[in-house]
């Protein structure tokens, strides 16, 4: 059995991979990320703001070669560090015996920038339809020539016995970036940062690149950024500058992109915000689901054909008939003509009243689970009225073995009949349709959620959907079907566990 | 009918109610079985034996069948009247039964060891757990299973078919009842395994005094196990006498036609002659009518036949149901027809 | 089982093969019957929408603009055969119609025909094959030529009556010099070419706007008809689409432009550049040339006669189309409202004028639904047929070859079946941006596969081990031959008790997703799409909730109900 355990968890990452695979390739047949490398090329893209494309193109890799823009997106492979702001930092220490007095030190600093390809190609496109020739100050792959952004600062150090602070003290936040030359597209700010006590003299400057919109800073390889420091140094040591790191992107590495439609926000905060929600409601429906089938499909089986077992099948029959969307809104309007008649109703917003946090715990799990009643019903009474069939049928079959037979010769009262030896075999099968639940219910929270108001992620997903938010759309299919392949995988294994029949050694199915 | 008989069955109506009509399955029998014997219930499929084992057991779905009338007397009470409740006692503890596919007898989700403790936990509720299960182990000891302790801890798929039939016997006899029923025990397995377990029965029956009633097919195992036998027919019994009586002089045409129909090994090569049957096939349960049943395949068939024959004795305990032959023990059937193949190897 | 020691009555009649046996139990079991004569309504009412929700009417009598003969047109038979300008649903459901009428047509002739003469069986099959043949070629023909049916079927009648044409010249002078406008001009038309027109029920469609005859019609002056769709095409046989309404589109009366604003935000300050809304609400009163409306207690004021006119329509608790400029009141009261045209809009049922009401657009409920059956139906039955195939075609080489294909056909199902289909087909169809009921079919077909795909593999690894296989493979027919006409036919039992069920599922995926507004695109009526009209209006239109939930509720269980009753019909226990 372990190793059955062991197969089917190792394969659980592969099979994460794969789906993140099917869901890049499915999100690239969005305009906007398909198509060419050009920005405006597609047609139906232009209905997009620049930002959203650009968005997306960083999300996606638009533009690099296909191969490549799923292991980029993944985080397998990592792009080219490409930052609009950059701060170096550059940390001195002055020797104890330094002689005091005010030094000048020079700092020449000089980088190289290139200009985004697609405003490189938008201002090309723009000359040559308004007939001008245009002089670019960048080269053919948009690069700005070598140390063109840069510039020299003067700075004038005083060291004084104790403390040691710079003439006319730079803050210690960034302020006021001056451009570096008339027009440029680069700018600079000065700050630093005071040692702590221990560390004795000395202290970090801070120096900020940033660059306009559509330009950014080369850093890797031949572009790496120079400092110099130059000038009466006396007593004082400059270590190397240290430049930070390059964040990891991708999937991998937790980067899931920023929503297009608000890039401010990360689609994994989102995702984490919505998450929860959605798990809360397909976990208690499901509860919901089998505590309440099990037994209608118990009795059913037991009292076969008496009047009460007649009518449930009926009535379970119709709600297996009815369409979701359809219920959740019936008892909206059910709630709407109550409350039009001044009867109590439940309520069918959200899933907490606004100022909720502030109710004592009782008050708020009763007004939680108020608001829980109706969206859980309408998702879980589908599978509810499927299960009790299933759960019926199978008590039936079972009922009807031969070692139900043998357990009645042995003696054995109905009540343990039905409840030891029949309902252990019934609920196996009944096991594994977890697995088969949760899609389902994925799907359709979506619907739900939207219905009544409950920002899970089903409801997230549907604005994605509204809206061509293609980063939180891919989220959320690649996240629902891990979780979907979650819920495959403890049924299996649940199986596996639950079933002495199933052999290991020949490999069960 | 010696009134210390542990089991008497009397008038025992058995129906069926489908939508095919009602079904008449087993239809006025009666017999009885005195403590440590054994009787054995012969016939075709269908004739009605397991529902007569069943309706003693009352383990019949009660919506569509029916015990319409009847009697089964077991020591000293009327088991058809009892409640349901009280017939949960008696099953397992007094009179146990074991089925005939032990492939699925046994319930794949527990071990065998707790199936067979589960047996007498049934009825000493006050036992421990503990104590239950050592008698289990003794249980599959005495019925043959070798290293019982940890066979306990087996599911029912890891063992043989013979195996669980073991288990089955073990779990029916841990509570020592007196009377066993065994439906075709044997059928669904090999002939070695067969006699191992026919072996069983019969020195489970030798130590602790049980009474079996066997109920069976083969007449081989008629012979080598039951002191009395009785033969049914479409739901009556037809014929009912000790074993050898039966062998010896068969009085019913379809007794003699039974045991006519069995092949001897070597007999058909020597004499070349075709393997006698019976012609004809039961007839559906629904149909009877008042007449014989056996009238549409039996040789004698005449005048008399409209008119349901009753068993009558002859000559001590052998009964007989027939106008015909009951009286004069004619041979009903002839003998079987030579081939004019004179070349060896076996007809068809 | 021992239980039951019955000889099993022979269940199969004399002659009687296994699909005749199952189509018996399933005809003896009751409910199963009684959804199958539901399913066949269901499908003949969708193969019939057109005739019985009429667009255009039956037939269509009038004298054109500047004629002096009367010309009577068929619009209904030339909708029929030339529904739309590509292939398209409607063509089959419109195939399917004069189906019905000429299966009947041929087949009784043929069958009167041979009844005396006592054939062989074998000839009667040959004789009914082909006059079913027959059948299904004449209902092709008239598509293949639509001019010619439209051409023959209009009549222009000889006699021209020179009192009715001068009369007509009169009312178009009248017309031109501006005397004769609005609704009393088109009456006036009407009453003197003499137009009848027939049909059942009026649907209200654009291209039917030539036809319609309480369509309020809207004009100003010498201006031209918009009103506020874009122009309709001449040619009554095109279909145009129409366009949904949102709050905030612009609609054009004449030369003027109107917004269309909710009533809640009747005072909040108007764009700029626009002078002239167009209000939506609930008539709640009226009286004289004043309607109040429900929400916030409006007053609309219809200052012009013509405009009065249109009012006869309205009734308390219909919502209308009030369309004019905004009067800010003195001394800051609520602002009043000058209507220069009115439109009903969503009417609640009635009898006499719309059997199940109306939706939004002042479209014929009932009307839609019959049409949206259209939808849902091929919606469902496409892409069961989809999937069917495509299940059939990958599980059997999964289970016929096993080894190595069995494994990488078992991963691949296995992949699909981590994404939730209903999101995945929410998902393709958002991402890509054409909007078409093919693609739906498709989509929902291409990820609903791998049901089947598993019931076809566990059968065809039982049954491949068969004797009959081995047998068949013995005497040389090859491994296509074998799987397909073999092993297939053994396998179908449980595949078409999937194929029920997953009928009644994509009715309700079809419906899901047109309420999400990603099925079939806008003009196309769908029965999802009215519940989310019905939604939008949930403390008005109760009517638009209902009955296409409920006709969504019918379709669903009839089809469940088959389903089952296959499934017991082919259960070798449940014999009747």
């Amino acid at each position: 059995m372990t190793a059955y355990i062991l197969k089917r968890l190792l394969l659980f990452p592969v099979m994460m991979l794969a789906i993140t695979l099917v869901s890049f390739t499915i999100i690239n047949l969005a305009p906007g990320v398909s198509g060419s490398s050009s920005a405006t090329g597609d047609a139906s893209a232009q209905r997009m703001t620049r930002q959203q494309l650009k968005t997306l193109r960083e999300t996606f890799h638009v533009g690099k070669p296909v191969h490549h823009r799923y292991l980029y997106w993944l985080g397998a492979m990592q792009p080219e560090y490409r930052p609009e702001t950059l701060t170096l930092r550059l940390p001195f220490s002055v020797a104890p015996d330094a002689v005091p007095g005010v030094r000048t030190v020079r700092v020449r600093f000089a980088f190289q920038g290139a200009i985004d390809e697609a405003e490189r190609m938008e201002r090309v496109r723009a000359a040559k339809k308004a007939e001008e020739t245009l002089v670019p100050a960048w080269d053919e792959e948009g690069c700005y020539p070598r140390g063109s952004a840069g510039g020299e600062l003067e700075l004038e150090i005083e060291l004084q016995k104790k403390a040691l602070f710079l003439e006319a003290p730079p803050s210690p936040v960034f302020r006021n970036p001056q451009p570096l030359a008339e027009g440029s597209p680069f700018s600079w700010a000065l700050a630093w940062e005071r040692p702590t006590a221990e560390q004795g003299g000395g202290g970090t400057l801070l120096l900020q690149i940033s660059s306009a919109e559509s330009h950014y800073l080369l850093i890797g390889g031949e572009a790496a950024p120079v400092l110099e420091v130059t000038g009466d140094v006396s007593g004082m040591s400059f270590a190397p500058v240290e430049v930070p790191p390059a964040p990891k992107r991708g999937v991998l590495f937790g980067d899931l992109g920023k929503s297009v439609e608000r890039p401010s926000v990360t689609v994994a905060q989102r995702l984490w915000d919505a998450l929860p929600i959605t798990l809360l409601l397909n976990f208690i429906s499901i509860l919901v689901i089998y505590l309440a089938s099990i037994p209608i499909g118990i009795y059913s089986a037991t009292h076969q054909n008496t009047m009460l077992d007649r009518s449930s099948t009926v009535v379970l029959f119709m709600l297996y008939s009815l369409p979701s969307f359809w219920v959740a809104i019936l008892l909206l309007k059910g709630m709407v003509v109550l409350k039009n008649a001044g009867l109590p109703y439940l309520p069918i917003q959200g899933l907490l009243p606004t100022g909720a946090d502030d109710l004592p715990t009782l008050e708020y799990l009763y007004t939680a689970t108020k608001h829980l009643i109706l969206p859980v019903l309408a998702l879980s009474y589908g599978a509810l009225a499927g299960l009790s069939r299933f759960m019926r049928v199978g008590m039936i079959d079972i009922i009807r073995s031969d070692y139900i037979r043998t357990a009645r010769a042995k003696g054995c009262r109905e009540p343990r009949v039905i409840f030891k030896h029949a309902l252990r075999n019934s609920l196996i099968p009944v096991v594994t349709l977890v697995a088969g639940l949760l899609p389902s219910m994925i799907g359709g929270s979506i619907i739900i959620e939207q219905i009544f108001g409950i920002n899970g992620m089903g409801n997230l997903a549907y604005t994605a959907m509204l809206t061509r938010d293609y980063t939180i759309l891919m989220a959320t299919l690649t996240f629902g079907s891990f979780l979907t392949l979650a819920g495959i995988l403890i049924s299996d294994i649940l199986y596996v566990i639950i079933d002495p029949r199933i052999s290991f050694e020949s490999g069960g199915r | 009918m010696s009134e210390e008989s542990l089991l008497e069955v009397r008038n025992l109506r058995t129906y069926f109610h489908t939508d095919a009509g009602v079904a008449r399955a087993v239809d006025d029998i009666s017999f009885s079985i005195g403590a440590g014997q054994c009787l054995a219930l012969v016939g075709e499929s269908g004739c009605g034996k397991s529902v007569t084992s069943l309706s003693i057991m009352r383990l019949l779905q009660e919506p569509p069948a029916r015990v319409a009338g009847g009697e089964v007397r077991f020591a000293g009470r009327d088991l058809l009247k009892l409640e349901p409740d009280e017939m949960c006692k008696v099953r397992g503890a007094e009179i146990s039964m074991i089925f005939q596919e032990p492939q699925a007898a046994l319930n794949p989700v527990f071990t065998i060891g707790d199936q067979v403790a589960e047996a007498y936990l049934v009825h000493h509720p006050e036992a421990r757990a503990k104590d239950a299960m050592d008698r289990a182990v003794d249980a599959l000891r005495s019925v043959g299973i070798p290293d019982p302790g940890r066979r306990a801890l087996d599911y029912p798929h890891q063992l043989s078919g013979g195996m669980k039939q073991r288990v089955c016997i073990a779990i029916a006899l841990i509570c020592e009842p007196k009377l066993l029923v065994a439906d075709e025990p044997t059928t669904a397995l090999d002939v070695t395994i067969q006699a191992q377990i026919l072996d069983l029965l019969r020195d489970m029956q030798q130590k602790r005094g049980l009474a079996l009633l066997l109920i069976t097919h083969d007449l081989g195992i008629v012979a080598e196990m039951a002191e009395r036998t009785c033969v049914m027919y479409a739901g009556k019994i037809v014929e009912s006498a000790p074993t050898s009586e039966i062998f010896a002089r068969p009085l019913h045409p379809y007794t003699q036609g039974l045991l006519r129909a069995r092949p001897e090994p070597g007999s058909s090569l020597r004499d070349r002659r075709r393997l006698a049957v019976i012609p004809g096939m039961v007839p559906a349960a629904t149909q009877f009518k008042d007449d014989c049943r056996f009238r549409p395949r039996c040789p004698l068939a005449g005048d008399l036949c409209h008119e349901e024959p009753k068993l009558e004795a002859f000559g001590g305990e052998h009964r007989a149901a027939c106008w015909y032959t009951r009286r004069e023990g004619i041979a009903a059937w002839a003998e079987p027809a030579r081939t004019g193949n004179n070349q060896g190897g076996a007809d068809v | 089982m021992a239980d039951t020691p019955l000889p099993d009555a022979p269940a199969h009649a004399a002659g009687e093969g296994y699909w005749q046996l199952v189509w018996r139990q399933f005809r003896n079991r009751r409910l199963a019957s009684i959804s199958f004569a539901v399913i066949v309504i269901l499908f003949l009412l969708a193969a019939w929408a057109p005739l019985l929700a009429n667009g255009k009417p039956f037939y269509w009598r009038e004298i054109p603009f500047g004629a002096s003969q009367a010309v009577t047109t068929y619009p209904l038979l030339q909708y029929l055969v030339a529904p739309t300008q590509e292939f398209s649903v409607e063509y089959l459901f419109n195939y399917f119609c004069i189906l019905t009428l000429t299966l009947p047509l041929v087949c009784l002739p043929a069958y009167l025909l041979s009844r005396g003469r006592g054939l062989a069986p074998k000839a009667v099959r040959k004789r009914s094959t082909y006059a079913v043949l027959g059948a299904f070629a004449l209902a092709a023909l008239p598509f293949l030529a639509p001019g010619f049916v439209t051409r023959a079927a209009t009549k222009v009648e000889r006699a021209a009556d020179p009192a009715m044409a001068q009369r007509l010249k009169e009312i178009e002078a009248e017309y031109a010099a501006g005397k004769l406008v609005g609704e009393a001009y088109a009456t006036a038309k009407r009453e003197a070419a003499a137009v009848t027109e027939f049909r059942i029920l009026r649907s209200w469609r654009l291209d039917e706007r030539p036809y319609l005859s309480d369509f309020a019609d809207l004009r100003e002056g010498n201006a031209e008809v918009e009103a506020i769709f874009p122009p309709v095409s001449a040619d009554p046989v095109v279909n145009t689409s129409e366009t949904l309404h949102p709050p905030g589109v612009y609609g054009r009366l004449g030369a003027r432009r109107y917004r269309k604003i909710d009533v809640e935000s009747i005072d909040e300050p108007l764009p700029p550049g626009v002078s002239r809304i167009c209000l939506v609400a609930t008539v709640n009163e009226i009286s004289g040339g004043d309607v109040r409306i429900l929400e916030r207690d409006t007053r609309v004021h219809i200052e012009e006669d013509e405009t009065r006119a249109q009012l006869k329509d309205l009734r308390a608790g219909d919502r209308a189309w009030f369309m004019g400029r905004r009067v800010e009141a003195e001394g800051g009261g609520a602002p009043r409202f000058v209507a220069e045209a009115v439109r009903p809009e969503s009417r609640p049922p009635a009898w006499t004028r719309h059997l199940l009401g109306t939706d939004r657009d002042g479209r014929d409920v009932l009307a839609r639904m019959l049409l949206g059956s259209r939808i849902s139906l091929s919606v469902g039955i496409v892409s069961v047929g989809i999937y069917v195939l495509l299940g059939i075609l990958i599980g059997g080489l999964a289970g016929y070859f096993r080894g190595i294909v069995d494994l990488a056909i078992s991963r691949l199902i296995e992949l699909v079946i981590c994404f939730p289909s209903f999101f995945l087909i929410l998902v393709i169809l958002a991402t890509i941006e054409k909007r078409s009921i093919f693609l739906v079919m498709l989509i929902i077909g291409l990820t609903s596969w791998t049901g089947v795909a598993r019931l076809i593999r566990g059968e065809f690894l039982k049954l491949a081990d068969q004797d009959f296989v081995h047998s068949a493979r013995a005497l040389g027919c090859g491994s296509l031959r074998i799987m397909f006409r073999h092993i297939l036919p053994n396998a179908m039992g449980p595949v078409l008790v999937a194929a029920a069920f997953g009928v009644a599922s994509a009715v309700l995926t079809e419906s899901s997703l047109s309420y999400l507004g990603f099925g079939a695109p806008p003009p196309t009526p769908t029965w999802g799409e009215m519940i989310k009209q019905g939604k939008d209006n949930i403390e008005v239109a109760w009517w638009l909730l209902v009955y296409p939930g409920a006709m969504i509720f019918l379709t669903v269980t009839a089809y469940n109900l088959a389903g089952d009753g296959l499934r017991d019909a082919m259960d070798p226990r449940m014999k009747r």
